[in-house]
Parts: C-alpha cells; structure tokens; sequence
C-alpha cells in the first residue's frame, strides 16, 4: 500500500534528493489469537483486512511522510505521534479518513497511537521508524492484556476489576508463534549490524532480557542516561522506545523474553507470552 | 605450511593456557528455608556435590566466583524428581551452554548429568538459574549468583578499574510463600504475587540479626557492592548519600562513563556494581524498595544495615535528637532515655514500639525525665520506637542484639 515519489526540491538540493512517501493505515477491529485465547483488539494495518500484528511505518531521514489514516471501526479515533506536536488530533469518524503530512523528523522511532480512552490498550499504538543506516532492523513491540477487560470493551462495558493481565505478546503474537513470525524473529549472520527497537506499548513496564549476545543501547525517549550501555536485561518502561544494536558473535538460537516471568506465560501457562528469538547463523 | 602448523599449535596452548575452573552442582528440591518471624517454606535449589553426602539447597544457591578469562566447566548432577537446566544468565554461553530446554543441555530427572562450558570474558556480577519451567523453577528458589572477577582475582571493579577494600553480595529476589508452602498446586503462573521480599534469600529483622550481611567498613574503605536482581519486581536502592554511590558495571559491561547517584532501579535480570566511599567512619543503612512493575508503587521493604554491629557502635552509640538521647543503639535489652524538655513541663510520654512490618509490640508511659525501657524479651532485630506525648514526638529506630 505504500507508494514512494522522489521529488528534487530545488531548495534542499546540498542535501540530495529528498523523498515524499505516502503511506495509507486502516484502524481495523478483529479478534487477537494465542494459543489459549482469542479476544478483541483494534489494529492499525496496511490493508483493509484486519491483521493482529500492528503496521510499522518506515521512511528514510529527509523523507515527508504523506500518511493517510481510515478508519475502518465503528467508533471515532484520533491520531497522535508521541513527542510530534503540530499534528491534527480531530476525530475521525467511522469510514472517513485523514491525511496528515510530516516531515523534518530527526532519525528515531516514534511511537504513534490514539488516545481516546481504551483505544491505546485495545491496540491502537504502533512505531513510526525514521532510518539513517542501511542495516536491517526490526521493532519488538510488547503490550499485555487482560483479556477480561477486551471481552468487556467488546461489549461495550468499561473494565472495573484491578488490572491482572493474561496475555503477553511482541507485535500482537505470543510465543510459540512468534517463533515463526518474521516481524518478531530476528534473523541474520555472524557479523551481521542488526538494529532493534524495543518499545513497550503496554501497561505494564517491562524486563527484556537477551539470551546469547549483549546489545547496544543507542537511543531512549525515556531514560537517556542508559544510552552507550551494552546490556542483557533491559528496563523497558511503559512507552518508551529503545533503538538498540547487536553484532552476533556467535551462531545459534537463542531466546529474547520478558524477564517479568509473569509475562512469559499464554493464559496463566508457561512457555508462552513475550518471548521471540535470535536465529543467527554462521 | 610450518607456519600454520605453528599457528595451530599457538592456538592450542591459548586456549589450554586459560585457567579451568570447575563446579560440581547437584539440582535438588528438597530445601526447607527459614524466614521472618522463624516462618519455614520449601525451596528448590543447587547444592555443591558431596560424595558423603550433598547438603539440602540453600536460599539462593552457592555463590561462584571465578576471575575474567577462566574457562568454566559446570557438572550438574539431577537427582530428583524432575528436569532441570542452568542458565548463565548474562555470560552469553553458545546455545548448547545457555540452559535452555530444547536448545541446550536437559538435565533428565532422577539420574542425569549436565555439563556446561563457557569462558567467563568480562568481569562482572551474574547469575544461574533454572531454565525449566522458569516461573515455577525459579520461584522455588533454583538461583545463585555467579561472580566474575577482575583478571587475576585482584580487588578490581574490572579489570584494570578502580580498586575496593571490602565487597558484599546482594542478590534480591521475591516469592509469594503460599506457593512455595505448596508447590503442587500453583497458578495459573500469570497470577503470581509476591509477598515476601529477599535480599540473599532472607528478609527484614534477618538481615541484621546475620552479621554478614551487614556492611562493615572503617574510615577508608571502599566497599563494592554487587547487586543482583532477579524478582518480580524493580528493587530500587536508597544509598546515603554520605557515601558518594557510584556504578561502575551493568550486566557486567563497563559503564563510561561512570554514573554517580543516590538511588539505583535494577529491573528483574539486571546487575550493577556500585562503589560505596568512606571517607570517614559511617553507621546507617541503605534502603530497598521493591516496586510493581505495573504502578512502580512501593510492595516490599528492606534495609541493609552499615556498621550496626561494630564494637563502637554496640556501647557508644547515641541516638541524640532536640528532645532526647537514647542508648545504648543497638541494646541487648535495657534502652535509657534521657528527654530534654522545659524542666517545668510535666513529663507524660507514650513508648509505642512496633517491629518492622508495623505490628505493634509494647506500649509504655514514661513520666520521668530520664526512663528506662526494657526490651529483653523481644527477638533481636530492628524495631521503630515512637514517643509522643504534648508537643512532643519522636520516632526512632531501635536495633535489639
């Protein structure tokens, strides 16, 4: 769904070509599926169909973001971008859209969402990546559920019970599929630069630990003071985005998980939940 | 060709050249642990191998201490009723070594053993636990921490860092005790919460009735701590600030630069090592809290006391306030109290004790300008005393020995 048109503006010709990427999400409403349960969520996809895993907008630096939000649910949403402000925030009733344009954003991810209430925890948060390298990356973003509370949202009835979530996911799946999931399995070779954005879309805060390699903290929107540390237990609050680094040393495959070991659970069972993998090879 | 035979054979005696440090383990799950208030649970853990006779798991399991470039050979002996693995929690072994089932070594129950190998490539502070069924393994108590010393052994944060005279382990942790009261029947696992709160698998009035786990540190000193955290919870250290804290490792990487603070978050899986300085002689504690990581609110309590049991401090301390002096702190039994009010101020004072977890332990009324208390009967640990009579109110801490 995604169209990319260069255009050469003559003002910004020092700095090369500049690109203007139009970019279309849908706010799509389905059923979110484990291997123990099944609830309701919404989702922001790239196509009309309703797909459990959140779209990931991509753009170089430089690049303006020409993004076009339908809404496909039967209730008004809004738009926002973490840490942007200038963007209309209106409500966008069901089946219309909006078109937003963005630009100038420093290289980062940034977390975008919808803020009325409940919409955010039902799923409408996701990453906007503004890339200045040319290795392969990928965004681990973990949110729990109580899936109490989507059953009661579905039914129109705000939650009251204490929040005790039981499900655990990284891009809307839980382990074991995540096993197999290209969004969550990192892939790549000894030597390899691959970059990860940790972002936790959750309610909860959590403990990311990686098996097998350390990783370079690059960047945080929330606690700047860790960027330069190499780690393998990760504080990753509640809306914050960390860009990481890691180099594999050494092939193999090696676990990534929440280290909460609640989190690590599929409806009160273990294994399951915010677990994905390294699958290095030599 | 000579060459590459040379550097083959070069190759070789590097790698045998590395000191072999070896640990002989046996998995259990027949440890019986004692907590607050003499409360017993049942504990899983490691136990160093005995031919005569290999001891009940302890809380947490042994600490082992190797130094930086030592190749590590772990055996690990199962001789109960279930699976078991160790993972080297941050020393990034290769997937056969890293513990967990399916990828790495299994420890079959009953009968089985376990080897693991890796070279311990960065000083630091690290941990060992049971990969199987972690949310029921680990909570049973199957951890210990794993120390990497600086090249050589020598009283490095790293090597070639900042020297230390004194080091102590704090290895904070968590359990929910029904659980471990009766394992059989736990869960679902997304429902744990805990409520007994663990610094070296002890609690509260523990920590100071053990004298090693207090620090002791003269004049001088500068003490390494190294904390490991590997609850439910982010533990948040309270350091005085008397004592300059300053982090030097995370997850036993160099910090560059160096981080000087008087509060430090270990979220669950992550170490740090942190300089304490005594530039000159010291007595207190540092506090911890124990947070959700839902609301970051504040669910256990515990303080590590600095020099509470050092001989000065036993006879000479005095706790001195605008409105009273109190000793000796600690006491064995009898605490005096001299108040210093207006002398035409008729004295009526209540002493309301309580123990640390704010059960109420013994009331008192105290009419005289110089009172004694006398707490011979109660168990040792730390008490709070609070005074408070007309315009006047005190809280204090009272330490029993």
């Amino acid at each position: 769904m995604k169209a990319k048109f260069i255009f050469i503006f003559l003002l910004q010709a020092s700095l090369g070509f500049s690109g203007v990427v139009s970019d279309t999400i849908y706010i799509n409403s389905g059923f979110l599926v484990t291997a123990t349960d099944s609830f309701y969520v919404l989702s922001y996809n790239d196509s009309p169909t309703f797909n459990q895993s959140n779209y990931v907008i991509n753009i170089d630096k430089d690049d303006t973001l020409l993004l076009s939000i339908k809404n496909n649910h039967s209730q008004k949403h809004n738009f926002n971008i973490d840490g942007i402000s200038g963007i209309d925030t209106s409500a966008i009733l069901f089946g219309s859209f909006k078109t937003i344009s963005i630009s100038g954003l420093q290289p980062n991810a940034y977390i975008f969402y919808d803020n009325y209430v409940y919409n955010s925890y039902l799923g409408l948060k996701s990453v906007l990546v503004v890339k200045d390298y040319n290795y392969k990356h990928y965004v681990l973003n973990v949110r729990e559920f109580m899936t109490d509370w989507n059953d009661k949202l579905f039914n129109s009835v705000t939650p009251t019970s204490s929040y005790l979530p039981n499900c655990f996911t990284v891009n809307g799946k839980s382990y074991p599929d995540t096993k197999t999931d290209s969004l969550s399995k990192i892939v790549g070779n000894v030597g390899d630069t691959i970059i990860v954005y940790m972002v936790n879309s959750g309610l909860y805060h959590h403990a990311m630990h990686t098996h097998g390699y350390h990783i370079l903290i690059l960047k945080s929107n929330k606690e700047p003071h860790k960027i330069g540390r190499s780690k393998d237990s990760i504080a990753l609050y509640t809306d914050e985005v960390l860009m990481t680094r890691v180099v594999p040393d050494q092939p193999g495959m090696y676990p990534i998980h929440d280290h909460n070991l609640i989190s690590v659970t599929n409806g009160g069972n273990y294994p399951g939940g915010m677990i994905t993998m390294f699958h290095i090879m030599p | 060709m000579k060459w590459i035979v040379v550097f083959i054979l070069a190759s070789c005696s590097l790698v045998y050249s590395q000191p072999q440090k070896t640990f002989e383990l046996v998995s259990k799950m027949d440890g019986i642990h004692f907590l607050d208030n003499n409360d017993t649970t049942n504990i899983w853990g490691y136990s160093f191998y005995n031919s005569e006779g290999t001891p009940k798991p302890k809380l947490p399991s042994p600490t082992l201490v190797v130094n930086e470039g030592d190749s590590v050979h772990i055996v690990m002996y199962n001789t109960s009723g279930e699976g078991h693995t160790i993972h080297m929690h941050g020393l990034d072994a290769d997937q056969a070594n890293d513990g967990v089932p399916h990828l790495s070594y299994f420890v079959s129950p009953h009968v089985d053993t376990g080897n693991y190998r890796f070279v311990a490539k960065h000083a630091g502070n690290y941990m060992y636990h049971c990969h199987v069924t972690s949310t029921l393994h680990v909570t049973m108590g199957m951890y210990g921490a794993f120390i990497v010393k600086a090249q050589g052994g020598v009283n490095q944060v790293y090597t070639g860092g900042p020297t230390y005279t004194k080091e102590y382990i704090y290895f904070s942790s968590d359990m929910q005790k029904s659980w471990n009261d009766d394992y059989m029947s736990i869960g679902p696992f997304n429902k744990y919460k805990p409520d007994r709160f663990l610094i070296n698998g002890i609690e509260k009035n523990q920590l100071f009735q053990d004298s090693s786990q207090v620090i002791q540190a003269q004049a001088g000193d500068t003490v390494l701590l190294r904390l490991i955290n590997l609850g439910y919870s982010a533990v948040k250290y309270e350091f005085p600030s008397q004592l300059n804290a300053t982090f030097f490792t995370s997850d036993g990487r160099i910090l560059n630069p160096t981080e000087k603070s008087d509060t430090l978050t270990l979220f669950p899986g992550e170490r740090t090592s942190v300089l304490l300085y005594f530039n000159s002689s010291y007595s207190g504690y540092i506090k911890v809290h124990y947070h959700s990581l839902y609301h970051m609110k504040g669910i256990g309590f515990n303080e590590i006391g600095i020099n509470l049991f050092s001989p000065s401090s036993i006879n000479e301390q005095i706790i001195s306030t605008n409105n009273c002096k109190i000793y000796p702190n600690p006491t064995s039994g009898i605490v005096n109290i001299n108040f210093q009010i207006d002398g035409n101020e008729k004295i009526n004072i209540e002493a309301v004790l309580f123990d640390v977890s704010g059960k109420l332990v013994k009331t008192d009324r105290l009419f005289h300008q110089k009172e004694s208390l006398d707490y011979s009967n109660l168990t040792n640990g730390v008490y709070i005393l609070k005074l408070t009579g007309r315009n006047f109110s005190e809280t204090l801490k009272i330490i029993k020995n």
